[in-house]
């Protein structure tokens, strides 16, 4: 005969009884050796479980699901009656609309993240052969607070211009040695919106983000050196990646800033 | 005085919000700011607001200025050419003024704002300096050449500027400050604090946070402040100092990484070699977490008390010190 508990297995191997519960199923395990039985069962499957490796689909399923999928979408009418403007299939590259659901759309965003941040990681784990020594960078060096004389800033001695190609701007040997990351073929992009842009923009704003892009591109510069001649470590990793994302929000918000300017004059 | 009434009647009711979205234009006798056109007196227009409503402002050039008191309305007064006209808009969430100009380029307007202190505010502007102070909303501000300074204030803050100056005194709340081309400098402030520039240093005192992240690229940050038991600060810079004044007795896990800079405490502390150039101490039971990385410059520890560092780079010592030497040759010939 089965007892009461014997339906209540997972729910304990799921910690999800109350503590009473806990206990009494514990001291009930010591008593019936059916029940400590099936729960050793089910822990060796679920240890089976965790231990198999996700296999790919085959080649084959999407091929059998885009059929499936293509065999609902015909829809067929019973004779004499009226036939619809349009079918599904008919309609297909004329006037086909996309949508997505929202777990799709999730799916997807997860998926564009996975993919950046994987390239991403694999840009930060490179090793590179070293590559000469570190070039110390100009520093302007004095604190700006409030009323303190700023010193020439490193950009403004060395500015690149706005729409300047990735491949002038880091021009480093050690720098074209790293493989291109994301952020590279967003700043690449980025870079193309606002040459677009740029006559919107205020002479002085655009001076202004050149000689800071001059900067990050300097600091990106050091920190690609840095990573060819000390490989591992793991600090320059971030901090390479870290200045390479400020760049990024840096052309994003140039380039915003330009796009706003269509409506409200130059700026 | 039945006068003054019809008057002051007829104002309300010409200004009572009505339920649709509207436009109104104000100021047909603005005031001037460009010397070469005439100054005329501006009067106030005051406008009773709902709670709840948005203030939204727009501006070339300029400046903004806010203060805020404890009525239900909105007092807005303005400096400007007669080539431009201010408008108001009213939408069911927000207030909107907007400049109209008679010419390619908008105007210069100053703006002196007294709005309710509950009122959020967003306000943007070009070559604009916008400043707010004593207010309880959230707080939004951008602008591109042009200084930001929030004063007294409490509630989420996020402020801007391209090539600018941000200054915070004595706020309480999240404090989101960003510039490009110029320094933050936080001051008295209680709350969450995340800062960052690029061509700027960061300058943060008497903060009482848990949660405080402040990093730029060319310049130093210096902080000065609490350090939460419970509490994550993270101060980074490529090419400057990192200062940090912290009570010898704190409870903190300090993580402390460079990669041709160094590292300088005026109190003892062992430092762990974790890796190449990166190493850990920790300070009393050790639940704080500080993250302090310089890529090429030097993070110092110090007491509160003591005098904060120079910040002065080596190449700046060797310039230094070649000048002092030229010099020397130059006196000895």
């Amino acid at each position: 005969m089965q007892d009461a508990w014997m339906n209540r297995l997972s729910e304990y191997l799921d910690e999800e009884l109350d503590p009473e519960e806990h206990k009494t199923f514990e001291e009930h395990l010591g008593v019936c050796p059916e029940c400590a039985s099936t729960l050793a069962e089910l822990r060796q499957v679920r240890a089976r479980a965790r231990d198999l490796e996700d296999a790919p689909p085959p080649a084959s399923l999407w091929t059998r699901i885009e059929a499936g999928i293509l065999a609902r979408r015909t829809i067929s009418f019973p004779e004499g009656a009226i036939a619809p403007e349009r079918s599904v299939e008919s309609g297909r590259g004329r006037d086909r609309r996309l949508s997505f659901s929202i777990p799709q759309l999730i799916a997807a965003c997860l998926a564009v993240a996975l993919i950046s941040g994987g390239a991403v990681f694999m840009l930060v784990r490179a090793p590179k052969s070293p590559v000469g020594s570190l070039a110390r960078a100009p520093v302007s060096g004095a604190m700006d607070r409030p009323g303190a004389p700023r010193t020439a800033p490193v950009g403004e001695r060395e500015a690149t211009p706005l729409v300047a190609s990735e491949s002038t701007s880091s021009a480093s040997p050690a720098a074209n040695t790293l493989p291109e990351s994301p952020h590279e073929e967003a700043i690449a992009e980025l870079r193309k919106a606002l040459a677009r842009e740029r006559e919107r923009l205020d002479p002085a704003t655009i001076r202004t983000l050149e000689s800071n892009l001059a900067i990050i591109d300097l600091a990106i510069d050091q920190a690609k050196r840095a990573l060819a001649a000390d490989p591992a470590n793991t600090y320059v990793k971030e901090h390479l990646a870290d200045t390479m994302r400020r760049k990024v929000e840096l052309l994003q918000r140039a380039t915003m800033l330009a796009s706003a300017s269509n409506t409200e004059g130059s700026r | 005085m039945r006068a003054a009434l019809a008057v002051t009647l007829l104002v309300a009711i010409t200004l009572i919000p009505r339920p649709a979205a509207f436009a109104a234009e104000y100021w047909d006798h603005e005031t001037a700011v460009s010397a070469r056109e005439p100054v005329l007196p501006q009067p106030d227009t005051t406008i009773v607001v709902q709670p709840g409503i948005t203030l939204e402002i727009e501006n070339f050039g300029g400046a903004i200025s806010v203060k805020t008191w404890d009525r239900d309305a909105i007092k807005i007064a303005a400096d400007h050419s007669l080539k431009d006209r201010i408008l108001i808009e009213r939408t069911g969430s927000a207030l909107r003024l907007k400049v109209k100009s008679r010419r390619w380029v908008p105007g210069s307007i100053r703006y002196r704002i007294t709005a309710p202190r509950w009122m959020k505010l967003e306000l943007s502007g070009i070559n604009t300096d916008i400043d707010v102070e004593d207010s309880r909303g959230e707080v939004r501000i951008e602008t591109v050449q042009g200084d930001v300074t929030l004063k007294g204030c409490a509630g989420f803050a996020s402020l801007s500027s391209i090539q600018g100056l941000i200054r915070v005194h004595g706020v309480r709340g999240r404090i989101e400050a960003s510039s490009v081309n110029q320094a933050v400098h936080l001051e008295n402030v209680v709350g969450p604090i995340f800062a960052e520039s690029v061509n700027g240093g960061i300058l943060i005192e008497g903060a009482q946070s848990d949660s405080v992240e402040a990093s730029t690229v060319n310049g130093p940050v210096t902080y000065e402040g609490a350090i939460s038991d419970a509490g994550f600060y993270r101060f980074a810079t490529h090419n400057g100092c990192i200062d940090v004044a912290m009570p010898e007795r704190s409870n903190a896990t300090l993580s402390l990484s460079t990669f041709s800079g160094g590292i300088d405490s005026s109190f003892p502390v062992t430092l762990k070699k974790i890796k190449s150039k990166r190493f850990q101490t920790t300070l009393g039971s050790g639940r704080a977490k500080l993250e302090l990385e310089s890529f090429q410059g030097t993070i110092f520890l110090r007491r509160p008390n003591e005098t904060r560092s120079t910040c002065t780079s080596e190449d700046e010592d060797k310039d230094e010190e070649h000048e002092k030497a030229e010099s020397d040759e130059d006196s000895g010939e």
